[in-house]
């Protein structure tokens, strides 16, 4: 059966929980901003396993991942009632914390100074994973997702999405870096315990807290994606090389000899 | 020049393009490339002007037989030159690689404009539009970044073959504009043709063919007819959008205008330098 037919069935079943009087809402304790097909979806589960982590709810009290609320600040001026909205989306009991993870959100320009206005206290996720990889995977998840779009516009949002380095300098002119944890996905897959508890010694919440050991879901497997021929990996590689050689400088301890398509990018440093 | 004079030259024969226009969205680039149509010795090419041959390939590889089709494109007498315009080719990172296979030693040119006004006049376009298909606007940003595309352009082909033009300065001095692209393409810069000189002296009959051409030019990238479209409104930016744009691509314009010097950031609103103080 589909997911997402499981989850809802699941969801009716259970009938959706009841909003506690206890509770207290305000600006989100932490957002996860990027990036999709890299396991986000996967990680989030897991941290809601914690008692103390708590996921936004819509209208009907659903737990949802990704509320997409900046997505259309593009159009339009991002207002005070938009934001009281957002608030009352992340109720939450004392020494409880709550957020959502939108993997859009650190692809879209506009977002993350709307976001240092909405939760200037937020601590921000950030999940990367080989972006030829994501990419890969990328193309297949639109294709599956977005039919209509025409191919080339497919393509080249899953090659923008990937410019990382890009994307993370701006979230550092908005936010303080010891406010961004930048994780990645083939060292969650290699390590997730020790992950696990350096993702919740950075939310503040306790670390020592085991869940239930959970395989990644929701990522394409190797059998739908597609092999990428010569030209299309020359193309990438020029596009994302002076992306990739520029994360070490602001992310210290990524690893990027877990990314072997870029094994043997030049890393830049302040002294070149 | 007429039909008889053209047969004049000789017998036709086709092969790469002489030049690719790559760049950029909402520059006008089909009025420009309507413009060097109307010179005697630039060739339009089989079918439509803009005829987005590579972006299909970003699905599958190139193989010989597209190469051949690409050329089988371009019929042309000898003294002629012949090229297409498409505006996204420079936006596609697949597509310079390809390029330089297809067209080894084609001249490229690429037309910019202020990256800001380019995305107040997309969202002037797409208003009305469902929200979910607003979330598009980060191409609309994405496209603006000049720098990072030219760069990309010029891993694969040498900068003296890559001509960047200006929206404003097109539009400002399209004369002299003209005469720097032919010169670029190797043609006499004085055999600037009637029906430009025309434009260039009379300022009011600018703005029907650039609206006509911008028009025509998104009706070739939307599904949708003209009719169906809401009405258009003069949209403005707001504060925040303006500053997350600016933050986003100022760093861009500055880096190409290093890699650009004859660009004119005067004519960019959104980037001019600020006046010295006397």
């Amino acid at each position: 059966m589909p997911r997402r037919a499981v989850r809802r069935i699941r969801r009716i079943g259970c009938g959706a929980p009841v909003p506690d009087s206890h509770l207290r809402t305000g600006p989100p304790d932490f957002i996860g901003v990027g990036a999709q097909r890299s396991g986000t979806t996967w990680w989030f589960r897991i941290l809601l396993e914690h008692p103390q982590v708590k996921a936004a709810r819509d209208g009907d009290y659903h737990r949802k991942k990704e509320v997409h609320f900046f997505d259309e600040f593009c159009a339009r001026e991002m207002t005070q009632a938009d934001l009281d909205r957002y608030y009352g989306m992340f109720p939450r009991k004392d020494g409880q914390i709550a957020g959502e993870w939108t993997p859009r959100y650190m692809a879209n320009v506009w977002t993350a100074r709307l976001l240092k206005r909405a939760a200037p206290d937020a601590k921000i996720l950030v999940m990367l994973r080989d972006p030829i990889e994501r990419y890969r995977s990328g193309i297949v998840h639109r294709e599956t997702r977005a039919p209509h779009r025409r191919p080339e516009t497919i393509c080249a949002d899953a090659i923008e999405r990937g410019r990382y380095a890009t994307q993370i300098e701006r979230l550092y002119r908005h936010f303080d870096r010891d406010r961004v944890l930048v994780l990645q996905y083939e060292r969650c897959r290699q390590d997730p315990a020790g992950e696990y508890r350096r993702t919740l010694e950075f939310l503040g919440v306790d670390p020592d807290f085991v869940p239930r050991a959970e395989r990644p879901r929701g990522t394409t497997t190797a059998a739908g994606k597609k092999e990428l021929w010569e030209d299309m990996r020359v193309a990438l590689r020029a596009a994302l090389d002076p992306e990739v050689a520029r994360l070490p400088e602001l992310v210290p301890d990524i690893d990027l000899s877990l990314w072997p398509n870029f094994a043997d990018v030049e890393r830049v440093t302040w002294a070149s | 020049m007429g039909v008889l004079s053209r047969r004049s030259r000789g017998p036709e024969r086709t092969g790469p393009p002489d030049f690719v226009g790559v760049g950029s969205q909402g520059t006008a680039t089909q009025w420009w490339h309507r413009l060097l149509l109307q010179h005697p010795a630039i060739r339009k090419p089989d079918g439509r002007r803009e005829l987005h041959f590579f972006d299909r390939l970003c699905t599958r590889e190139m193989t010989d037989e597209d190469v051949a089709e690409y050329h089988a494109r371009f019929p042309r007498r000898p003294g002629e030159l012949t090229g297409e315009w498409t505006p996204r080719y420079m936006y596609d990172p697949w597509t310079p690689v390809l390029l330089q296979r297809a067209a080894p030693d084609a001249k490229l040119i690429a037309m910019v404009g202020d990256p800001i006004e380019r995305y107040r006049l997309r969202l002037q376009e797409e208003r009305g539009e469902d929200v979910s298909e607003q979330v598009f606007m980060t191409d609309a940003v994405e496209r603006g970044r000049y720098a990072t595309q030219l760069k990309h352009l010029r891993a694969f082909f040498p900068a003296e073959r890559i001509l960047v033009l200006q929206h404003e300065r097109c539009r400002r001095d399209p004369v002299g504009e003209y005469r720097r692209t032919l010169r670029f393409l190797g043609l006499d810069e004085a055999s600037v043709p009637k029906p430009v000189l025309i434009a260039g002296g009379q300022a009011e009959h600018w703005y029907a063919p650039i609206a006509r051409t911008l028009r025509l030019h998104r009706i070739a990238r939307r599904d949708r007819p003209p009719a169906e479209r809401p009405e258009r409104e003069r949209v403005e930016l707001w504060p925040d959008i303006v500053a997350s744009l600016r933050e986003e691509l100022e760093p861009e314009v500055r880096e190409l205008q290093e890699l650009v010097p004859e660009l004119d950031l005067s004519l960019w609103r959104n980037f001019a330098p600020a006046p010295v103080p006397a």
